[in-house]
């Protein structure tokens, strides 16, 4: 398929990305909230997002807690709470104490090698590991925590063998 | 024995031991009774239980967070989105920042025309995308790198979400909660304001440009699959 002509800088498409993975995308906003009526109600109404609470095995509190992680649409969304059109994140946000985290990213990060090693590539390039390295299992969650080399934190997460490439987030260049 | 599960609530089809079945459904925390199962065959794709999807309920209340399919979002509106991430990055770490998303995660990224290429505004492309810079696939995010010492409010906003109109937005934001950081201002011809949440979370809100067509993949507002 011919290039659509573009005039915005810097004149040319962004590169391709011709492998079935979906490493280095941003996915989730993460967001941390102290009040979450409060939190709710300032989001529902000034930006109309919708909310899920997001279940234990996705790395959510407990169903049914006073304080609910939750998955949040930001924008055309499919069942699963993934964004359905493309151009915008979807969010998770936690409760926390004490201090309030700054907002971040959650990447996504190769799903055929271990975390330790996309890890070890990163600590190379500057990063630093926060916390432990995770176990990893079969389970849902296999996330790690680290710092860019401007210090900036945010959570790698590496999507469980369940992903069937059907799912509209996971397209990737074929042509 | 592994075998394949299809929650009938949500649709969901993950593969497990039998001894290792989650009590709730990974995605949607429906109970296991909801769950069809049928023999592991090699691969999820290769599944033959397949469950149709539920769709966005128009009377659903915004406030209860039971699972449910996201709401249909309106047309010709990208009002609420989040459009992009912001990550600051220290001047005298700029080289290294800069290969560390170029080399590890694979991002393609330039400096904006107008910034000073001593501390460069830089917008990443961080997977697949059409012409324009907007991602071509759903659910991951473009964004920008700007160095710390742009950020003029101190609050160092993290992300930026798209409203129709500014000043109609900060109004809003007052009314639930929230504090204006910045008023309305223009970067590289787009107009941005700095609110902040009642948590503390600060943002940058952007103004849906006038040259929007509505035809951009972008633009559109599908909001369940068939």
């Amino acid at each position: 398929m011919a290039e659509e002509k573009t005039n915005v800088y810097p004149y040319r498409a962004p590169k391709k990305y011709p492998k079935k993975s979906l490493h280095g995308r941003p996915r989730f906003l993460l967001l941390s909230y102290k009040d979450f009526k409060r939190f709710q109600t300032f989001y529902v109404n000034v930006f109309g997002w919708d909310m899920f609470e997001l279940p234990e095995a996705a790395g959510g509190a407990k169903k049914g807690s006073d304080n609910p992680s939750l998955l949040i649409a930001t924008g055309p969304s499919y069942e699963t709470w993934e964004g359905l059109n493309p151009g915008h994140m979807n969010c998770m946000a936690t409760y926390v104490e004490g201090d309030l985290p700054k907002p971040t990213i959650m990447a996504e990060i190769h799903m055929d090698r271990p975390v330790a090693d996309t890890v070890a590539e990163m600590v190379e390039y500057g990063a630093t590991l926060v916390g432990e390295l995770p176990e990893e299992s079969d389970g849902w969650v296999s996330q790690a925590f680290i710092k860019d080399p401007s210090g900036n934190d945010y959570k790698l997460w590496k999507c469980p063998p369940s992903r069937t490439w059907e799912e509209p987030e996971a397209g990737y260049d074929k042509d | 024995m592994k075998k394949i599960y299809t929650c009938y609530v949500c649709g969901f089809p993950f593969a497990v031991e039998e001894d290792a079945v989650p009590e709730l459904c990974p995605s949607c925390n429906s109970s296991k009774d909801n769950y069809l199962v049928e023999p592991w065959n090699g691969s999820i794709e290769a599944r033959r239980i397949h469950v149709d999807f539920p769709k966005p309920d128009p009377n659903w209340d915004p406030m209860d967070i039971s699972y449910h399919h996201p709401k249909q979002f309106p047309a010709h509106t990208r009002h609420g989105r989040v459009r992009r991430f912001v990550l600051p990055y220290d001047v005298d770490k700029l080289e290294q920042t800069r290969a560390f998303y170029k080399d590890v995660m694979d991002w393609d990224m330039y400096d904006t025309e107008h910034s000073d290429p001593t501390h460069p505004l830089i917008f990443c492309a961080t997977g697949p995308g059409n012409a324009n810079w907007e991602p071509k696939f759903p659910s991951f995010g473009y964004g920008y790198l700007r160095a710390r010492s742009d950020d003029e409010t101190g609050a160092d906003p993290r992300f930026v979400v798209e409203v129709d109109n500014i000043e109609d937005t900060l109004k809003k934001v007052v009314e639930f909660g929230g504090k204006v950081l910045k008023e309305r201002f223009t970067v590289e011809g787009n107009d941005y304001a700095v609110i902040q949440d009642g948590e503390g979370n600060s943002m940058y809100i952007w103004e849906t440009p006038s040259t929007v067509t509505w035809d951009e993949p972008e633009s559109q507002n599908i909001s369940f699959r068939n």
